[in-house]
């Protein structure tokens, strides 16, 4: 009798857990994507991209015309989530926030600041931080969540795949923001999208809008959006950050242009102080890859040419990303590249001393970019078989 | 927890038993005409019992007994009637020779002759099938082993099909069965005990094990709780394991059983003990742990790379038999962050419209799945495949086009189904089917949390079962490192040169270490 009661007074326990999340998925609209826009009378406006499953269900075989699978639905609120407040007044299925993996954030938007509007992407249990988050460059976000792709059913899924695909921060943009937004020595960044068309210059049904990717937005310490780097300064900022997974470097030789694809991608920054006591930084890039096109006739076969080609790399590269440190110094003097952290991590003493006015440093420091670039492959000639034997340069 | 205490019998109660009371320890008469008024007596309305009263050539009569149909009448005329009938009874080497020797010495042509002073032990002996010879002026009776009760040939075990392996099963005979095990170990320390259990059906149960290996402890035990069972009679050795089981109320089968001698054989290998029960081919083996009840016949007889990974899947698929459609509905309703987006939405789509909850649709299918599987079991052979075919479409194809039930859940069920058939023993895959209920309903309602309630509960109530003394996962809790060479793989034989720890302790060696054949390559070298 006594087990009796302690069991069912044991399983009574069971019921005190708290928040009881049951919900029928057909309860449920799965949310892909938030978009964030400027509202009227200073308030912010969401909109979201749901997805409709019954037209997945119907299957391709039928023979129905292709209808959309997603729909875009949008409210205006004081902060986000009055807005979703609204916006539940017109959703007949609660929103689910579980499977979102993109946040697109209008321009005037993110000019206008983020720091007192994005906190319920963290607080919310439900919401992942595992999120890729774009700005939409000379746009709104609800327009960016109208645009479908004519590949994936979902077009949030497009401009996350095109993010991971171009070798960039994929899902993990949202969490990076994050990071650099709550540290002294670096200064956050969130990649930019626009939108174009797949066949540029030609306005029709035949070539539908799609996104692009076009760089990155640069934010200052208010969280407020001053300015863009194009796609290959993007390119160069991740490479510096160490978050690169895959670039393609090209550089005109002589008569041809050569292209390397470099598939293992890093960097160190290493700080260090002067004789004046004044600190500067050396950016070591390293790069490794294989060579994708070869229009020059140089024969590759030969270890020379080679060695050649990695020293003409290496120094385009150094050019240019040296190029990339001066602009952002000058134009935006933020430290995207976080020489700031790098800084703190050797010389954390040091470090406290600048830390509370490295935005007016960091514009004067003194930066040396190295770069070390490897050919691994060759591929499968040695000359260009366009290049007859005596053009051949070896 | 419901408690049934134990009754003491009461006087007032009694049980029935095989003979009159008052037959016990009465002897035979001298005078044959008594005997037989009182073999008439006993089997007064038993149309197969057989009185034949003999006369030859004046000397004393003679009366062969037996019941037909279990003596073998053949070899009663062959062996006894037709020497006596044509040649008469041979003249006693001198006169004090009775007629009963003569006929026990000279004349009665059989392998096995006792004699039998009792009455109740003539009637058994009778009952058995053996052919009971009584002559005048003689208190005691010839017993001439004549048994050729009608039996089923040895077939292959229709329950344990083996791809590779011997095809031989048990059969309804205990001699049979014992005959098939003796024929696997020639060895006098094969003991076989005789029992005999069930006041009135006095069915034969043999304890059988290996001298020496089978623990002194855990022999007494068995012996002891078999001992203890009175019963009017015992049809199938499941009888006796309910009566000797650790825990009544769990799903988990404490004691093995199995129609194959291989089994057997290699059980009293490890030091176990099986019990052997007339009238069934199914045997018992104990002690039984979780994870006998995952190993398959074929674990052992093809190599052990192939035997490892398929235990391996069988470990997995025991898992998915439980916990599948748990997991199913846990993720659905309660965690649909933890799918990947696009199985997600497939998901969604496909539940689009369906009239019930998941937990409900689930536990209709299940319900209905289990259904099946009994009308197939339970339906002639011919009809059993007709009811799966109409099952498998009815469910699977209509329901799902008429928006009743979502095709992920028919996915699930399915699976699940398939799953819960790989699990060798089907007693354990049994446990698996009845656990899976609770376990949805802890998904309904709690989500993986349920889960993990219910995965938690069950591992306790596992750890906590012995049989005979064994706790049920050994050698995993308590862990003995030496022994789980054949628990979740199978080391190739001659690298696991001990037997089961946890059976007969250190010292006892079944292989010779490194004493696999030498096979360096190009073998011709000198």
């Amino acid at each position: 009798m006594k087990r009796i009661v302690l069991c069912f007074g044991l399983s009574l326990l069971l019921f005190l857990t708290g928040c009881w999340d049951r919900k029928e998925l057909d309860d449920r609209a799965i949310w892909l994507a938030t978009g964030v826009d400027v509202g009227t009378d200073g308030g912010i406006e969401v909109s979201g991209q749901i997805t409709i499953p019954q037209v997945q269900s119907q299957g391709v075989g039928s023979d129905q015309q292709m209808t959309q699978s997603f729909f875009v639905i949008s409210a205006e609120g004081k902060n986000v989530d009055d807005a979703l407040y609204n916006l539940q007044a017109k959703l007949p299925r609660e929103a689910f926030f579980g499977q979102r993996r993109i946040i697109f954030l209008g321009e005037e938007f993110a000019k206008r600041g983020l720091k007192k509007e994005m906190d319920t992407y963290t607080r919310n249990p439900e919401a992942t931080i595992r999120n890729d988050i774009f700005v939409v460059k000379g746009g709104t976000a609800k327009e960016a969540l109208t645009i479908s792709n004519p590949m994936e059913i979902y077009p949030a899924a497009a401009a996350l795949k095109e993010h991971i695909e171009s070798g960039g921060r994929g899902d993990t943009a949202f969490l990076e923001f994050l990071i650099a937004a709550n540290r002294y020595g670096i200064r956050p960044t969130i990649p930019s999208i626009e939108i174009t068309r797949t066949i540029e210059g030609i306005d029709d049904l035949s070539s539908p809008e799609v996104l692009r990717l076009s760089g990155v937005g640069v934010f200052d310490q208010h969280l407020k959006m001053i300015g863009y780097l194009n796609a290959k300064e993007n390119r160069e900022l991740l490479w510096v950050l160490g978050t690169l997974k895959k670039a393609v470097i090209s550089l005109p030789q002589e008569e041809g242009i050569n292209s390397l694809i470099l598939t293992k991608v890093k960097c160190k920054i290493k700080p260090h102080f002067d004789n004046n006591n004044e600190v500067r930084f050396v950016v070591n890039l390293e790069g490794e890859g294989k060579l994708q096109e070869s229009n020059s006739g140089l024969d590759m076969t030969q270890s020379e040419n080679i060695k050649l080609m990695e020293g003409k790399f290496g120094e385009k590269v150094e050019k240019h990303v040296q190029q990339t440190i001066t602009k952002v110094q000058q134009e935006f003097g933020m430290d995207i590249f976080g020489f700031g952290e790098a800084l703190h991590r050797k010389h954390p003493n040091r470090w406290k001393s600048l830390k509370n006015n490295w935005d007016q440093t960091f514009p004067d420091v003194n930066i040396s970019v190295k770069a070390n670039i490897k050919i691994k492959h060759i591929g499968m000639e040695g000359p260009s078989v366009l290049f007859k034997e005596s053009e051949a340069r070896s | 927890m419901l408690r049934f205490r134990k009754r003491k019998s009461s006087n007032k109660t009694k049980m029935m038993t095989a003979l009159p009371s008052h037959v016990k320890n009465e002897r035979l008469s001298t005078d044959l005409a008594t005997n037989e008024q009182k073999l008439r007596e006993l089997f007064n309305n038993c149309s197969d019992f057989v009185l034949r009263p003999v006369n030859i050539n004046n000397k004393p009569k003679m009366i062969l007994c037996y019941i037909d149909g279990l003596a073998d009448t053949n070899a009663i005329d062959m062996a006894l009637l037709k020497p006596m009938m044509f040649h008469g009874l041979p003249d006693g080497l001198d006169s004090i020779q009775t007629i009963g020797e003569i006929v026990e010495q000279q004349l009665l042509a059989n392998s096995e002759v006792k004699t039998v002073v009792d009455v109740d032990k003539l009637v058994n002996n009778i009952l058995k099938g053996e052919l009971c010879v009584l002559v005048e002026g003689e208190a005691k009776a010839l017993v001439a082993n004549t048994l050729a009760a009608k039996q089923r040939g040895i077939e292959e075990p229709s329950t344990e099909p083996t791809i590779r392996g011997p095809k031989d099963g048990f059969n309804e005979s205990i001699r049979t069965n014992t005959s098939l095990l003796r024929k696997r170990i020639r060895s006098t320390r094969l003991k076989l005990e005789p029992l005999c259990i069930g006041k009135l059906s006095q069915t034969d149960v043999v304890i059988a094990y290996i001298e020496d290996l089978a623990p002194d402890k855990l022999l007494n035990e068995v012996r002891k709780r078999l001992n203890q069972i009175e019963i009017d009679g015992i049809l199938e050795s499941e009888y006796i394991e309910e009566f000797i089981e650790d825990t009544t109320f769990t799903p988990f089968p404490q004691i093995q059983n199995t129609e194959r001698p291989d089994i057997v054989t290699a059980n009293l290998l490890e030091g176990r003990v099986a019990i052997l029960v007339d009238n069934t081919p199914f045997a018992l083996i104990v002690p039984m742990t979780f994870w006998s009840g995952l190993q398959a016949v074929e674990d052992y007889y093809e190599r052990f790379i192939y035997a490892s990974s398929l235990r391996f899947i069988r470990f997995i698929m025991f898992q998915i038999a439980i916990f599948l459609p748990s997991i199913y509905v846990a993720l659905t309703t309660y965690h649909p962050k933890l799918i990947p987006t696009t199985l997600l939405i497939s998901i969604a789509g496909a539940v689009e419209g369906v009239p019930f909850p998941t937990i409900i649709e689930a536990l209709i299918m299940e319900f209905v799945f289990e259904g099946l599987r009994e009308a197939g079991i339970r339906l002639p052979k011919a009809i059993g495949s007709a009811v799966s075919i109409v099952g498998a479409l009815v469910i699977g194809q209509s329901a799902v086009q008429a928006g009743i039930v979502s095709a992920p859940m028919v996915i699930i069920v399915a699976t699940t189904g398939i799953a819960s058939f790989t699990i060798p023993r089907y007693n354990l895959g049994i446990a698996a089917r009845l656990i899976r209920f609770p376990m949805l309903l802890l998904a309904g309602i709690f989500g993986l949390y349920g889960i993990a309630i219910g995965f938690i509960a069950l591992i306790i109530h596992l750890v906590n079962l012995r049989s005979f003394g064994t706790p049920y996962l050994t050698p995993v809790a308590p862990q003995i490192p030496r022994d789980l060479k054949d628990v979740f793989m199978r080391v190739p034989r001659w690298a696991n040169q001990y037997g089961p720890f946890f059976m007969f302790g250190r010292n006892k060696e079944r292989v010779r270490a490194g004493h696999k054949a030498d096979t360096h390559k190009g073998g011709g070298k000198p």
